[in-house]
């Protein structure tokens, strides 16, 4: 990788971006609200406020009225001059009052004015605080855990949103994320079988795909069907969540990156794909990335290639009561009628289904011997049928 | 002749600071030499000595290495009017316009610092600038002999602390990767930038994601903003913003982040960005200043544009993608290799041989 590289997945990032805005994946003029929103807290919160003091002046205002000539001083320092003044005052009385009365019918009215504008700015005071706009963004803020709630909801219908942990497949679960602290090897070791197992048992499929790459296996695991198509020159890669399954498969030099599976199919050019190989995935699904699957294959695999999904079969009872419910990002099983119908709907015009993994011989149950009534027989085929069908389906979908 | 440097603020584990005593190590090789400063954090008192002790102590024929990185009137009137000769290491001003209406003071002393670089300019008989970016700027203002000369930093100094135990476990409960930003909380650095890609980071693509935002901020409301924008986006159960910390403390931040990330539009250098690439943390930008010089293809370098979608995106790649994140990984490895301290401090003799 280099500068130009750096570049590329620059380039990249930025077409994710759109497309996924495209999409509706982020509400509209989110990096406008997050920018307002902090242009907000940093310049446009007031301070606390406190009104000044309108009661004191108020009152003031109430002692000077009502006006009249008795209110008048005529004290004086001067000698005499108390009664200069009352004498003066005295002659001028019938002008004086008169003019006192005029500024009191005036000052009556603006008194009352005032008063009442007092206490309407007080109560506007008490009751419209600065404190608003804080208020409306702890509502964003509620709004914005709400949306982080709904977004780990529908994360799963969500392909292009990042995987978040562990399950032991391509794509991510659609429950919760499970974060297990046990290794992951070893629990494929414990319940899907060791190296050699595993390739004897899809040896017949890696042979079916000679001349069909490039081959992605999403949900390649520890990379036990990439060893096989590598042992028959098929050129292929695969993707896995599980970082320690990922380490395990470079460690053995193959081509294996740590990715979810929907999305790194999302990003390859149409008609791109020989094949696409999901085993004992899809059960680990949700039902809408199950048909977002189905739909994106029908665009990446060239015409003629083939789609090939091995998954658990939910008409074998026994796989119920024996290990769907071992793993626990298991999701839903994919009935084998529903997924055919899925991908002929998607455009496939051949798809077949290979019952594999009939269970152990020595659980099935057996027929009466010797001299029975038939029925006794025919209802034994009839119960066997039904709890120990096959477990596994591989179906293989050709454009 | 004895060489020695004048800051205008001298603290511990600032880089200005930082820069100084890697130089005065050398200095001392060749003769006495100390830092002076109009600030001393009381910490420093002792080592590093007032401008008033260098008025005394110093003599015409002397050499002082100023330290440009904020202007200090105080500063640069003893400097136009001291004897001796001068050399400039030029740390870079941050644009006063990111501090206009929010810290006037401050804004002020980095106009006065331009103002001052200039009328200083006459008087420097070299200028060293520690990126090629702070190069250009030098040569723009007229300066001549402007020469580059990477800091004389030890990434290994910090890569060799033991990190702080209960910083280490704290970090070590928590579930979800850890994006660390290591930084002043100063506006250009746009720590709210980072925590509005956080929320959509956390919101849309990897619910369990943590956020660091390690480094001290001035006593203004930027700082206390940003812990307030988290706040109300509902994101402080995951995000920590620890202020200032010592060094043991950051080595456990290194130690525990999955990825690097500075929002930064303004660096002379950006000397977290080596840090983080030797603590083998994987380092995603944005193309400002120095960063694309420091970085090298070291890292992931954003547009400078301001979509915190892009950059939200941009972090989950590097959390999520294995190969993607082994490769950074190696890619800063290589880059930290280019600055060795010993290479820097060659330089920084050669440099100072031209002209002593």
């Amino acid at each position: 990788m280099d500068a130009d590289d750096i570049d590329a997945l620059v380039a990249e990032l930025r077409e994710r971006v759109e497309e996924r805005r495209r999409r509706g994946a982020y509400p509209p003029g989110l990096e406008t609200d997050l920018a307002d929103h902090f242009r907000r807290v940093l310049l446009e919160r007031a301070e606390p406020w406190e009104p000044p003091d309108l009661q004191g002046p108020l009152a003031a205002l109430q002692g000077a009225l009502p006006l009249d000539r008795s209110r008048i001083a005529v004290d004086s320092s001067l000698p005499g001059g108390e009664v200069v003044h009352r004498a003066i005052g005295k002659a001028v009385s019938r002008q004086t009052q008169g003019s006192l009365q005029q500024v009191q019918r005036f000052a009556g009215p603006a008194q009352e004015l005032l008063e009442r504008l007092v206490a309407v700015v007080e109560r506007l005071a008490q009751e419209v605080h600065v404190e608003i706009p804080r208020h409306l963004d702890a509502i964003l803020e509620r709004q914005a855990v709400q949306e982080r709630r709904l977004a780990g909801g529908v994360a799963a219908s969500d392909p292009a949103a990042a995987p978040a942990a562990a399950a032991a497949n391509g794509v991510r679960p659609a429950a919760p994320p499970l974060t297990p602290w046990y290794s992951s090897i070893r629990f494929e070791e414990e319940f899907r079988g060791g190296r050699e197992e595993l390739m004897d048992r899809y040896r017949d499929l890696a042979d079916r795909l000679r001349d069909s790459g490039p081959v992605l296996d999403i949900g390649c695991g520890r990379g036990e069907f990439l060893e096989l198509l590598a042992g028959n020159g098929i050129e292929a890669w695969g993707v896995d969540l599980d970082a320690e399954l990922v380490k395990a498969a470079t460690d053995r030099g193959l081509n294996v990156t740590q990715a979810d599976g929907l999305r790194s199919l999302e990003q390859l050019d149409d008609a791109s794909l020989g094949a696409l190989v999901l085993i004992q995935v899809v059960e680990h699904l949700s039902a809408q990335e199950v048909i977002d699957l189905v739909a994106l294959a029908a665009t990446k695999v060239r015409p003629g290639g083939q789609v090939c999904v091995e998954t658990v079969n939910p008409q074998s009872l026994y796989v119920f009561a024996r290990a769907f419910w071992i793993d626990p990002t298991h999701h839903q099983p994919v009935h084998p009628a529903y997924l055919t119908f899925l991908f002929r709907e998607a455009g496939f015009p051949e798809v077949v289904i290979d019952w594999r993994s009939p269970p152990p011989a020595d659980e099935v149950l057996e027929e009466a011997p010797g001299e029975m009534p038939e029925v006794v027989n025919s209802n034994v085929r009839r119960l066997n049928q039904l709890l120990f069908a096959p477990q596994d389906y591989l179906l293989i979908a050709r454009r | 002749m004895e060489i020695h440097q004048l800051l205008v603020s001298a603290s511990p584990g600032d880089a200005v600071t930082n820069a100084a005593y890697g130089f005065q190590k050398l200095l001392r090789r060749i003769g006495p030499s100390e830092i002076f400063a109009h600030y001393i954090h009381p910490r420093l008192q002792g080592e590093v000595h007032s401008l008033s002790a260098f008025e005394r102590c110093s003599h015409p024929g002397d050499m002082a290495i100023y330290h440009a990185s904020i202007g200090e009137p105080a500063v640069a009137r003893l400097l136009l009017d001291w004897p001796g000769r001068l050399v400039l290491v030029y740390h870079n001003i941050t644009p006063a316009e990111y501090f206009g209406a929010l810290d006037p003071a401050f804004a002020q002393l980095l106009t006065n610092g331009r103002i001052e670089l200039a009328l200083l300019r006459d008087r420097v008989e070299m200028a060293l600038a520690v990126s090629r970016f702070n190069a250009v700027e030098l040569e723009a203002m007229g300066y001549r002999n402007v020469r580059v000369c990477p800091l004389p930093v030890d990434l290994d100094d910090l890569a060799g602390v033991d990190p702080d135990p209960a910083t280490a476990g704290e970090l070590a409960a928590r579930d979800g990767p850890l994006v660390l930003f290591v930084g002043q909380m100063l506006p250009h650095k746009r720590p709210d930038l980072l925590v509005s890609a956080f929320h959509v980071l956390s919101t849309h693509l990897l619910p369990e994601a943590n956020l660091a935002l390690v480094g001290a901020g001035r006593r203004t409301r930027y700082p206390e903003a940003v812990q307030e924008q988290a706040r109300e986006l509902g994101l402080l159960q995951r995000c920590r913003m620890p202020g200032w910390v010592e060094s043991p403390v950051l080595a456990a931040y290194y130690r525990a982040a999955d990825v690097f990330a500075t929002m930064s539009e303004h660096e002379g250098v950006c000397v977290p960005l080596l840090e983080a690439m030797r603590f083998d943390v994987p380092v995603v930008a944005r193309r400002f200043g120095a960063v694309p010089e420091t970085m090298g293809p070291g890292g992931i370098v954003l547009p400078p544009d301001d979509d915190p979608v892009l950059v939200a995106e941009a972090l989950a790649e590097v959390l999520t993608d294995g190969p993607l994140r082994s490769s950074l990984v190696a890619r800063g490895r290589a880059r930290v290799a280019d600055f060795r301290l010993e290479s820097a401090e060659a330089l920084f003799l050669s440099h100072l041989a031209d002209v002593a």
